[in-house]
């Protein structure tokens, strides 16, 4: 190929803009990811040097009680949690995009929960959470309902965890809040003046067109939910009855407290076959339902 | 030469070898510690006695159990600190693997010898023959009881606990319910505190491991007794595990603790305690050795605590030996008690609380440092946590050590931590989760046996 003068100065100045971000990408990022992938064939403990052992770490992670376990774990949370927080999210930014008073500070307000460092996320929520005087069964006592006991029960700590995670739905909010105001105006018109009712207007003309962008919050939300890990390692240490140990929660334990790093590599391939091949699926099945202009 | 140069002369000498002394290179140790400011200004007090070497803190974590991330990262990237403190969980593995360095010609070379350390902790510094470490503070875990809520219900006040049957008595009267059947009072919760199905194990007389550290036997009959008793205690006396666990919920922050406002009669807890309780001074309760399980059993306790290492690439190990040697030893525990009795001064008039701080001296394993804290503070407490202190001392002597739980240590823990959960909530009977700990834990110390470098 053949470029001007200028472009080649342009393609320089490009790679050279880029090169601090290239370099540590590939450096620190890059660089272990290709180490993991070797470590997860041998056995280290990082205080030895790693012994080569095959596919050894992975038949005994299929072997592993406590990784199904953590799978089932992280599966259900992501179960509950991508379709819950996408309806919220989308019905919120629907209400965030209504011409209402102070609508500012709505928006400030719903969006305030995703900024919170996670620690102090998970500790306000550990007194939410509390079964006696958290403000959630509080309220639901009120109703007559009485509360289960949450973070201490087998049964509801990972669904108490899901509702925590839910609070923060405020960057998706964000990101359907630009989808929407993204909807030409004039589709809407037409459709007015063709006597389509608000219904219409939204089901076929907002949700086709915000399709790309739920399929986005798809997407990255599958990826960040197989990831779960501070609201379990803070709030339950994967308790109880390992009811939260969530995949990456058990991974850490491996690689840090029991000096298992080839096995906890292993691990971290396995999470990333599956996050692949579910996206790649996503991918697939998205031309059956995203609809791009 | 002329006299007047022969004086020039010397006195140029004289200088030089003055100055050459008092420019003696000065050696700076890197310790990952405790950086609170009691434990800074110990440090420096350290400094102040050893001109020549200095001491570079920083912090080893925030979570004492998860001190081995930051630690491991830096002995892959060959830049582990000098010396630093290490948790006794994890102790043994790595000592196996030769992360620290050998002391043993240190102790020959200074005298320091097994019988000026409490024995426990001692033996837990040792793997293959070799001495890897230094036993810092320790703690030990006894019974309390509330005296006041033995008054209510008509109890003795001064009769404490001595059998888990007396544990079963004494909740029968001591939980309370409300009309509605909620429960708003336990007697006793055998896995609150700082218990832990440890202790029980120990005092049936069970035994986690061979004698030779090489076969988990956790589902020795005696621990799959002791696990039985803790799920029949909670049935019966607690209206369950989740029940309890979610009454415990409630109780967040210290001033909230479930024992100072009566809520909770008994716990088996650590020497720490009696810190704490120091500030309700109207709080009266007493201490005891952990309840037996049959009448003329020998009590027992169990102790984690802190270890101080050098580690096996340093630098300078003779500086390194120098600092965790006094740090573990009477001067360090004289600094440190003074830097934390000034520092407890600040915090009574920030906090503005009643009385007077008190030292309640720490643990140390050093018995010749326990005996100068003693003399010195001890005179000073209340006679009865005089008499309380004395005794989580004297259960030095009689308890038993972290490093007990082998070189998978960290695994051992938490599968018996999810044993229990299991037993207690009825996920599977005690016998089968501690086979299945049994399992789980053989493997992954297998694994440890296999990797361990040191000859």
């Amino acid at each position: 190929m053949k470029y001007s003068n200028l472009k080649k100065q342009e393609i320089f100045a490009f790679y050279t803009f880029i090169s601090p971000w290239l370099i540590g990408f590939i450096l620190f990022t890059g660089g272990p990811v290709i180490a993991s992938l070797y470590f997860s064939l041998t056995n280290y403990t990082v205080l030895s040097k790693p012994e080569f052992i095959g596919f050894g770490n992975y038949s005994s992670l299929f072997k592993d009680p406590l990784f199904w376990t953590s799978l089932y774990n992280t599966i259900y949370y992501a179960v509950f949690f991508i379709p819950l927080g996408i309806l919220i999210a989308f019905g919120l930014s629907i209400l965030l995009n209504q011409n209402v008073k102070g609508l500012a500070i709505y928006r400030t307000v719903y969006y305030l929960p995703s900024i919170v460092p996670a620690v102090a996320n998970a500790i306000l929520w550990i007194w939410l959470l509390n079964p006696q005087w958290g403000l959630i069964n509080t309220m639901l006592k009120m109703l007559g309902i009485e509360g289960p006991g949450w973070l201490t029960s087998e049964q509801w700590a990972k669904p108490g965890l899901i509702l925590m995670s839910l609070w923060g739905v405020g960057s998706w909010i964000i990101i359907y809040l630009a989808g929407l105001q993204g909807v030409p105006e004039q589709l809407y018109e037409a459709a007015e003046v063709d006597g389509a009712t608000k219904l219409q207007r939204f089901l076929y003309i907002t949700i086709p067109l915000m399709t790309p962008t739920i399929f986005f919050t798809l997407v990255t939300g599958l990826i960040g939910a197989f990831q779960v890990f501070t609201q379990a390692y803070i709030m339950t240490n994967g308790g109880p009855v390992n009811s939260t140990l969530f995949y990456a929660l058990y991974l850490f334990r491996n690689a840090f407290n029991y000096l298992k790093m080839g096995y906890a590599s292993s691990m971290a391939w396995i999470l990333f076959l599956i996050v692949l091949t579910l996206t790649l699926v996503q991918f697939k099945l998205a031309n059956k339902w995203v609809f791009y202009e | 030469m002329s006299k007047k140069k022969l004086t020039v002369l010397l006195s140029v000498l004289c200088l030089l070898t003055f100055s050459s002394v008092a420019f003696a290179e000065v050696v700076t140790i890197t310790f990952w510690g405790w950086i609170s400011p009691e434990w800074v200004a110990t440090y420096r007090d350290f400094e102040k006695q050893h001109p020549n070497i200095k001491i570079k803190e920083s912090l080893v974590s925030q979570e004492w159990a998860s001190t081995s991330e930051k630690f491991l990262a830096a002995m892959a990237a060959g830049n582990a600190p000098d010396a630093s403190i290490q948790n006794s969980h994890q102790f043994s593995q790595w000592a196996s693997q030769e992360a620290f360095y050998d002391i043993t010609a240190f102790t020959k070379k200074d005298k320091v010898l097994a019988k000026d350390w409490f024995a426990p902790q001692w033996k837990g510094t040792f793997f293959a023959g070799k001495q890897f470490a230094l036993p810092g503070i320790t703690d030990t875990r006894v019974l309390y009881w509330n005296k006041n809520m033995f008054k209510q219900v008509g109890l003795n006040p001064e009769v404490s606990p001595k059998t888990w049957k007396d544990l079963e008595d004494f909740s029968e009267k001591l939980t309370k319910k409300d009309a509605s059947g909620k429960y708003i009072q336990f007697g006793f919760l055998p896995y609150w505190g700082n218990s832990w199905t440890w202790i029980y194990g120990w005092l049936n007389g069970g035994r986690f491991l061979d004698s030779k550290g090489k076969k988990v036997t956790c589902d020795d009959p005696r621990i799959v007794y002791a696990l039985d008793w803790m799920v029949k205690f909670y049935d019966k006396y607690c209206g369950g595990a989740q029940v309890a666990a979610s009454f415990l919920q409630g109780f967040q922050g210290a001033a909230n603790d479930p024992f100072v406002t009566n809520k909770v009669a008994m716990q088996i807890n650590g020497n720490w305690q009696l810190w704490f309780f120091a500030t309700f001074p109207q709080l009266e309760y007493g201490a005891a050795p952990p309840p037996v399980p049959k009448e003329g059993m020998k009590p027992t306790t169990w102790s984690c605590g802190s270890y101080y290492a050098i580690s096996a690439n340093t630098k300078h190990p003779e500086e390194a030996w120098t600092f965790i040697n006094w740090l573990a030893g009477p001067e360090g525990a004289k600094a440190l008690a003074k830097n934390v009795l000034e520092q407890r001064k600040k915090d009574w008039q920030r906090q503005q609380l009643p009385g007077e701080p008190v030292y309640v001296p720490d643990l140390f394993n050093n018995r010749q440092a326990m005996k100068v804290l003693q003399d010195e503070y001890l005179p000073k407490l209340p006679a009865k946590v005089q008499d309380e202190f004395k005794l989580v001392t004297d259960a030095l002597n009689w308890t038993h050590s972290c490093t007990e739980m082998g070189l998978a240590g960290l695994t051992y823990w938490n599968e018996m931590d999810a044993a229990t959960q299991a037993a207690l909530y009825h996920k599977m009977s005690a016998k089968d989760a501690l086979k299945q700990c049994k399992e789980r834990v053989q493997k992954a110390l297998d694994d440890a046996w296999a990797q361990v470098k040191v000859k």
